[in-house]
């Protein structure tokens, strides 16, 4: 079953938001523009308009608001994988050329920057200053994740809370706002909104952590690019943490990374090879059904609603993702 | 730089401030990071002075607006072509620069939030959004005139401070922004050749003279330098009564820098 058949219903609301983001983007440079739609018809999951939706039916539901606060979030995401494109110089993502592939640095950054001045001029439309307030506070800590990503690449001594508190910022702060949001454009109290926020934290972070999984057990058809290619960027993510636990494993991994520009897809599936008769995996998932429990344990006061359940069945969905 | 005295206590001070809010030391190791433009921050305080806003908000207001000007020039630093990108520490400096813009934009929309002023959020990123507009028109539109590379160089200079400008009402002031800061960076091209140099936009303007083909580049720019302040204090005569002190203070430092680059103006 895929993820969006837990949210079927929404459809027509998600169309909505669809055609708004559509209309976001419509810049007047023709380049700009069509690198701007490029991207939003690459498509997604839209997981946080999603949650943004969901969140905002459990309170007083008003679809303009709330497809205003889930546009913004998107865009702000589409801004952030158009300049992690640069920084990674990425030619494909999700199968598809990406804007700086075909436009060049130069132009990626400044649609980039258009998008996210886009998200900003569509958000301030709410005059909610907490929903400014915290979306600012994890714009400003998603980049700060991703200037810790390039800091602690290749550092082979850090340890359990420097990869939590990555994703943290990687993943899960934005989620974890989404469902905020959604809470406040929607009227919900400021129990019901920090249970959501963190309902949505929670989810992040397992969302993360099995992604991270996936890289290593998942083949590179299904993922679209190589098995360990996080490994391969010098990302140190969970299961490696877990695997480097055995000194063998990790001597291995220092000699494989000793000049990471030249390792050979045949020691790189050695290492995966390695890894996997590590009980890293079944760690990693350990850690990310914890984090579940908690998501769905932050659920647990909220009144029963179509919503309610729909965001306890994307939890279980992600906890048995597998590939 | 040709232009301001910015021993002026008090740009040294918003320098101090901005520089503080935009601290961060591993950006820093790597990123080479802009100079705060002094002949923005300058515009900005007078803009800003002639209104009745606190000396906090106004603060806040110069920092934010400054923020996002050093997002956007930061990013301009971001190379081309990933081929000029080598070593490790190119690499580094690349992905940081890409980041450390991104990171000051964010803390624009953080500070503002902060003071509950989402207007200028909005204002700002309005701003923004016809920047980068701007600037796709001349990555593209390399044939241009002079006169429309020139414009177009010239909003991407200006948009930023127009709109904080509007946002207070300050429309005279709004209004002689673009001329005063195209005429700033025309004074430093001309010292820049003088110098020895040949920075980009002299490049261009050397190639594209909209003026008799037998002036040389150095009167091309001359040329320039003169119509744009002869408009600039045209629109300065004719600012109103409350602004006097502030025309008194841009006449006299216009002069200055022209007697310093020894170009004469004809009085309109």
């Amino acid at each position: 079953m895929k993820l969006s058949k837990t949210y079927g219903y929404l459809k027509k609301e998600l169309d909505t938001i669809e055609h708004a983001l559509n209309n976001a983007i419509q810049a007047d440079h023709t380049v700009l523009r069509e690198a701007s739609l490029q991207l939003l018809q690459a498509g997604g999951k839209r997981i946080r308009p999603v949650f943004v939706l969901l969140c905002g039916q459990l309170g007083d539901y008003n679809l303009d608001r709330v497809k205003t606060v889930a546009v913004s979030l998107e865009l702000i995401h589409m801004a952030t994988l158009v300049h992690d494109d640069v920084i990674d110089d990425a030619s494909l993502r999700r199968g598809k050329s990406t804007t700086k592939q075909l436009y060049g640095n130069r132009v990626a950054m400044y649609t980039g920057d258009y998008i996210l001045a886009r998200a900003l001029e569509n958000i301030t439309t709410i005059p909610d200053v907490n929903a400014h307030q915290e979306l600012s506070k994890t714009i400003v800590q998603v980049v700060v994740g991703e200037i810790e990503q390039i800091k602690d690449k290749f550092d082979w001594d850090q340890n359990l809370r420097d990869y939590l508190r990555r994703i943290r910022r990687k993943t899960a702060l934005l989620i974890a706002t989404s469902c905020k949001l959604g809470a406040i454009v929607s009227g919900l109290s400021e129990t019901e909104q920090k249970k959501l926020y963190q309902y949505g934290y929670y989810i992040g972070m397992s969302y993360q952590i099995i992604d991270d999984i996936l890289d290593f057990t998942s083949s590179a058809n299904e993922l679209g690019k190589p098995a360990g290619n996080d490994l391969l960027q010098g990302n140190i993510t969970l299961p490696v943490l877990f695997a480097m636990q055995d000194p063998a494993f990790k001597k291995l991994l220092m000699e494989t990374f000793e000049s990471p520009e030249t390792v050979t897809d045949d020691e790189m599936s050695n290492v995966i090879k390695k890894l996997k008769t590590t009980d890293a995996i079944e760690k990693s998932y350990q850690i990310s059904d914890h984090y579940l429990n908690k998501a769905l344990y932050a659920l647990s006061s909220i009144q029963n609603h179509k919503a309610k359940q729909t965001l306890v069945n994307i939890a279980k969905y992600i906890g048995k993702r597998r590939s | 730089m040709v232009g301001l005295q910015t021993s002026n206590k008090e740009l040294r001070n918003l320098r101090s401030l901005i520089h503080e809010k935009m601290q961060h030391t591993y950006l820093e190791k790597y990123v080479n990071i802009p100079e705060i433009d002094d002949n923005k921050l300058f515009l900005l305080k007078e803009i800003l002075d002639d209104t009745n806003l606190t000396r906090f908000q106004k603060d806040n207001y110069i920092t934010t607006t400054m923020l996002v000007q050093m997002a956007l020039d930061t990013h301009d630093l971001v190379p081309q072509t990933n081929s000029s990108v080598q070593t490790d520490t190119e690499r580094k400096a690349k992905q940081l620069s890409v980041l450390a813009g991104d990171y000051y934009s964010g803390l624009y929309y953080l500070i503002l939030s902060g003071i509950e002023d989402i207007e200028l959020v909005h204002m700002l990123a309005a701003a923004i959004k016809e920047i980068n507009e701007c600037k796709m028109q001349l990555y593209y539109n390399k044939e241009t005139s002079l006169h429309e590379f020139l414009t177009i160089i010239n909003k991407i200079d200006s948009l930023l401070i127009m709109y904080v400008a509007e946002f207070v009402q300050e429309k005279e002031i709004s209004y002689i922004t673009g001329g005063w800061l195209l005429t700033q960076k025309l004074l430093e091209v001309k010292h820049n050749l003088e110098m020895g140099d040949s920075p980009s936009l002299f490049t261009f303007c050397s190639g594209k003279s909209d003026f008799a083909d037998q002036l040389t580049n150095s009167e091309v720019i001359n040329r320039l330098i003169m119509d744009n302040v002869a408009i600039l204090k045209d629109a300065l005569n004719n600012f109103p009564d409350r602004l006097t002190s502030l025309k008194a203070d841009l006449m006299n430092r216009l002069n200055d820098q022209l007697t310093s680059s020894r170009i004469i103006v004809e009085e309109g």
